[in-house]
């Protein structure tokens, strides 16, 4: 190889770096227009003007159905309005079938909290939640905007549905958004890919049970992409959330949240480590309480220094 | 596009800029190096970024979904630099640039990280002569070490267009690398 060849091969390994990068994102982000809410608006109303005839077309069809059924038997009109809400829901078109769908979990989910009883609210209850299958035209909240994704149609599929964040449904509240359903996701993930949590010991002597840490240690494969759906899961939650800090860069994702209804606080932090690793430290605790990294520090050391066989996971 | 990267424009898509932050964080250093490569000025690199990601932002719902989203913003990046270099005079270097390339060339360290001024010297070195479009190949294929598909799909030129291109930029640059006593 000659010099010149020489010069552009070591050029070419190289990148430049931003001697600020988190200002230049804030730089980026402050600078950013609001999208035109009319043109929200009017997609809104096309996506609802593009379901509606579909949508009337299959509830005239289901009362006609309905009619037909109930003819020879006059003794059932009082039942009507709860025989035409189920045919509604049957006649609507599922999303896809939950087996092949990937957040099937989800739709799996939702179907089982339908089968409630059959009262009037049932009913209505019912029909309400039929119609959340069509789009709406403006989304209040992230909850509900994720309802929506898992109807929308997916470039490919996805096989692992339980390890996807939108499969952990809050059956309590749909505002307050648990700092606890990070950890619980993790789990599902660890869980999935055969991942052990090792307990790590903060506090040693104090005899502080309160204080709950966790480490794993997850391949870093792009198949699974453990650090995009950590990402994803970190961006499900409002940045309003109480103590919400998340910085993230190739190598490395911090995310702070507080749980102020249970006076918890919440620490992640994922890494990549030897190049083909995650260490994922989790840990929650008291508010008030002061939490030491040191045991995730050593513990970190000993995954860099050690072959990772000779630990026990 | 992965998973991630579809749910996350999807909710780029519906306005919501804690997903955009994602990406913004994600690209814009992908982002400033191609600009700085292109313009050889680190604060015109950083404004370059900060347009790119609004342009991103304005035409995020126009997104092919198919593509993935780096590929996107890297076009977006390449057109605007393109535009750029297009309306400022012809980038030169100065006898002081010369200097940063002879001590990186007989730097022995090849694990050293340029600073981004030395980057901007050793590049306006080395691409002077080039044309916009030579250099915006060269730059994605042999400083960012893109593939030559990959540098299709963001400049939207052809295959023969990207081989030419690149052959006379990398025939450019050892002339000039021969003249500045490389051989």
């Amino acid at each position: 190889m000659n010099k010149t060849d020489d010069i552009l091969e070591r050029l070419k390994g190289q990148q430049p770096m931003i001697d600020d990068p988190d200002a230049l994102t804030d730089r980026i982000m402050s600078s950013l227009p609001d999208l035109e809410p009319s043109q929200q608006e009017d997609e809104g109303k096309a996506r609802i003007i593009g379901w509606r005839w579909p949508a009337i077309l299959a509830v005239a069809a289901s009362v006609a159905v309905a009619l037909l059924l109930v003819w020879p038997k006059p003794e059932n009109h009082t039942q009507e309005p709860s025989v035409v809400a189920q045919a509604v829901l049957n006649e609507n078109p599922k999303p896809s079938d939950a087996s092949s769908e990937p957040f099937g979990h989800t739709v799996q989910k939702k179907e089982d909290s339908k089968e409630q009883p059959s009262s009037t609210k049932g009913s209505l209850q019912k029909v309400t939640e039929t119609h959340k299958i069509e789009p709406e035209p403006q989304v209040s909240d992230d909850s509900k905007a994720y309802d929506r994704a898992d109807y929308l149609p997916l470039p490919k599929p996805v096989n692992e549905p339980q390890v996807h964040y939108a499969s952990i449904q809050n059956a309590v509240d749909t505002i307050y958004k648990d700092p606890a359903r990070m950890d619980e996701f993790i789990a599902r993930m660890a869980d999935f890919n055969e991942v052990k949590a090792v307990p790590l010991d903060c506090n040693p002597g104090s005899g502080d049970s309160t204080i709950i840490s966790n480490a794993y240690v997850f391949d870093d494969t792009e198949q699974f992409d453990v650090f995009g759906r950590l990402l994803q899961a970190a961006c499900w939650y409002d940045s309003k959330t109480p103590g919400y800090l998340l910085n993230f860069s190739h190598q490395q994702l911090f995310f702070t949240l507080k749980d102020l209804r249970k006076g918890q606080k919440y620490l992640w932090i994922a890494e990549r480590v030897n190049g083909d690793r995650i260490l994922l430290y989790s840990t929650h605790s008291p508010i008030e309480t002061d939490v030491s990294s040191s045991c995730y520090q050593n513990y970190r050391e000993q995954l860099t220094h050690t072959i990772f066989n000779s630990l026990q996971f | 596009m992965t998973q991630t990267e579809y749910d996350i424009i999807t909710r780029c898509q519906r306005g919501d800029k804690d997903a955009f932050r994602w990406v913004v964080q994600t690209h814009q250093r992908m982002i400033f190096s191609l600009a700085l490569k292109m313009l050889c000025d680190e604060e015109e690199a950083k404004d370059m970024v900060q347009e790119t990601f609004i342009r991103v932002w304005q035409r995020i719902r126009d997104l092919d979904q198919q593509k993935t989203i780096g590929t996107w913003i890297y076009t977006i990046a390449s057109r605007l630099c393109i535009d750029k270099l297009r309306r400022t005079n012809r980038i030169t270097s100065m006898p002081e640039d010369q200097l940063a390339l002879r001590r990186f060339v007989s730097d022995n360290d090849n694990q050293r990280t340029l600073e981004n001024r030395e980057w901007v010297s050793i590049v306006k070195t080395i691409v002077e002569g080039l044309s916009e479009k030579q250099r915006l190949v060269f730059t994605l294929i042999q400083l960012e070490g893109l593939s030559s598909a990959e540098a299709e799909q963001i400049t939207g030129f052809d295959a023969k267009q990207i081989k030419s291109n690149l052959f006379v930029a990398r025939q450019t640059v050892r002339k000039r690398l021969k003249e500045l006593g490389y051989e």
